[in-house]
């Protein structure tokens, strides 16, 4: 018997065994793991437990999200090659089996079209993992915000009514404590351009015709095609593929059709909704934020409803195995290969993720 | 003791052989002993009765723990291939439906597992049945041959 070696670590930790033909590495780490439990659920000598979830999830507790047992383990790679979230690995020989061709890949894949993305920000503002960051530089305002303000300081008489009205905030007025020998308690009227919109409501409202707005665009305006003044937006959206789950959550309000999102499973899931006790372990858990108890519309609610989105979910089941009462249940119908077990056994394991 | 209790291995083993119609010459070279010797072991004047029935026990065992106990009883790993191959009459076999290709049997030099599949290097291997005590899915098996 060759002895298998685990080391713990601060975020992981690492079965290692060193024989005489090969060596095998199994390595794990927190991080990324969402606790899907995909890996117990396809380890062929139930070697892995998955922790307390629910708690682990809501921060109740700290404790790993699962645990392998290194006696039972035999450091076969099924949980590394189903993992969806890169959170486990084995290399054989110091090669990893997600880059050997023979082993199964489940395909999970984001594309994101800069062609046709409109820089809206809006997938970064939902991306559950924060993994979206869009970059956009505008051209200067200066360019569509242009004109003149002219105050005639003759005729003005600092009454300050046109600050009061202005929309944007853009008048000031000098004030200084009045003294003898400088009696007046305002000196002076001043415009700010970064703020002025050259609205003409100052001129408006000038009881004394003191003002002079000009324009230089709103005529120009409509001769400007739109798509000049998309020239003037630059920018990208980057997506950080390591913290991405594929959640699809930013392709489902994309309003440009921009981001292409491949799950790696296809299914629903299911809520038994009598039963749920509305712990809230599975909204904490869901890397992709895709279960919800909305406000209840109806006060004699008791117990809130949970609802999800099927939309944004990946069908990982971290939300299944989090629940304490077995209220979700996880069916998945076809899984997305990049790589296609090809070994009897491999096969058979794989499709236990579906038959749940 | 040891010495006995494989002479008594090898006893059964040479009747088995001169059952299939073996002559004494070619029985003396499986089980690697005289002539004489043979044709003691086939009178049944030796060994004794009680060396027999340990012999019987071990041939009663599953194979895979009978032959760990006759590699115990022998340095001489050719002799200890011969006397399970004939005891027990099996082979060392690899089922391709139940194998996760875990590598937990690459204990020895008869076994290499490549693209999920596992080879057996019949000359190489002795029968001492380590990997079939390793494998986590009972895919290595000794298998009765027909």
């Amino acid at each position: 018997m060759i002895e298998q070696v685990k080391e713990t670590f601060e975020n992981g930790f690492r079965i290692y065994r060193d024989g005489k033909i090969e060596t095998r590495e199994l390595l794990w780490n927190d991080e990324p793991c969402v606790g899907c439990g995909i890996c117990a659920d396809i380890c062929p000598v139930e070697a892995i437990a998955m922790g307390p979830l629910g708690a682990i999830a809501k921060g109740d507790i700290i404790a790993p999200k699962l645990d392998i047992d290194e006696e039972k383990c035999v450091l076969c790679g099924m949980c590394a090659s189903a993992c969806p979230f890169n959170a486990m690995d084995l290399k054989i020989n110091g090669k990893s089996i997600k880059e050997d061709e023979r082993y199964p890949k489940i395909k999970r894949d984001i594309k994101i079209s800069q062609d046709k993305c409109v820089l809206c920000e809006q997938c970064e503002m939902v991306c559950p993992q924060s993994a979206i960051e869009v970059e956009r530089t505008l051209a200067e305002r200066s360019k569509f915000v242009i004109g003149e303000v002219n105050i005639n300081k003759e005729k003005c008489v600092l009454c300050g009514i046109c600050a009061d009205y202005c929309p944007a905030d853009a008048i000031d007025l000098k004030y200084c404590y009045p003294t003898p020998s400088n009696p007046k308690p305002i000196t002076d009227i001043e415009v700010n351009s970064d703020k002025c919109v050259y609205c003409k409501v100052c001129e408006f409202v000038c009881p004394h015709n003191a003002i002079e707005v000009i324009c230089y665009k709103c005529p120009m305006m409509k001769r400007i095609p739109k798509a000049e003044l998309y020239k003037d937006i630059n920018g990208k959206t980057v997506v950080d593929k390591d913290a991405c789950v594929t959640c699809g959550w930013c392709a489902f309000i994309c309003p440009a059709e921009a981001i292409e999102v491949e799950k790696p499973f296809k299914g629903e899931v299911i809520i038994d909704v009598d039963a749920c006790n509305a712990c809230g372990a599975c909204v904490a858990i869901c890397p992709c934020g895709a279960l919800e108890f909305p406000m209840p519309k109806d006060k004699a609610e008791k117990v809130p409803r949970l609802i999800i989105n099927q939309n944004l979910c990946v069908l990982c089941g971290a939300c299944s195995k989090a629940c304490p009462i077995n209220a979700i249940k996880v069916k998945r119908t076809e899984i997305n290969f990049e790589r296609e077990p090809v070994a009897i056994a491999w096969k058979e394991a794989f499709k236990k993720l579906m038959n749940q | 003791m040891p010495e006995h209790i494989l002479s008594g291995i090898k006893a059964i083993v040479a009747m088995k052989l001169r059952r299939k119609g073996m002559i004494q010459r070619e029985i003396a070279e499986i089980i690697k002993s005289d002539r004489s010797i043979v044709s003691h072991y086939l009178s049944g004047r030796y060994p004794k009765r009680k060396i027999l029935n340990v012999a019987k026990t071990i041939e009663d065992l599953p194979p895979n723990y009978g032959s760990k106990l006759i590699h115990s009883l022998t340095d001489d790993k050719t002799l200890a291939k011969n006397l399970i191959k004939e005891l027990y009459e099996v082979k060392l076999t690899w089922n391709d439906t139940s194998c996760i290709a875990c590598g937990s049997c690459l204990v020895c030099v008869a076994l290499t597992l490549d693209n999920f599949k596992i080879k057996i290097d019949e000359n190489a291997c002795y029968l001492c049945g380590s990997c079939t005590l390793q494998c986590p899915t009972n895919s290595l098996k000794f298998v009765k041959e027909e």
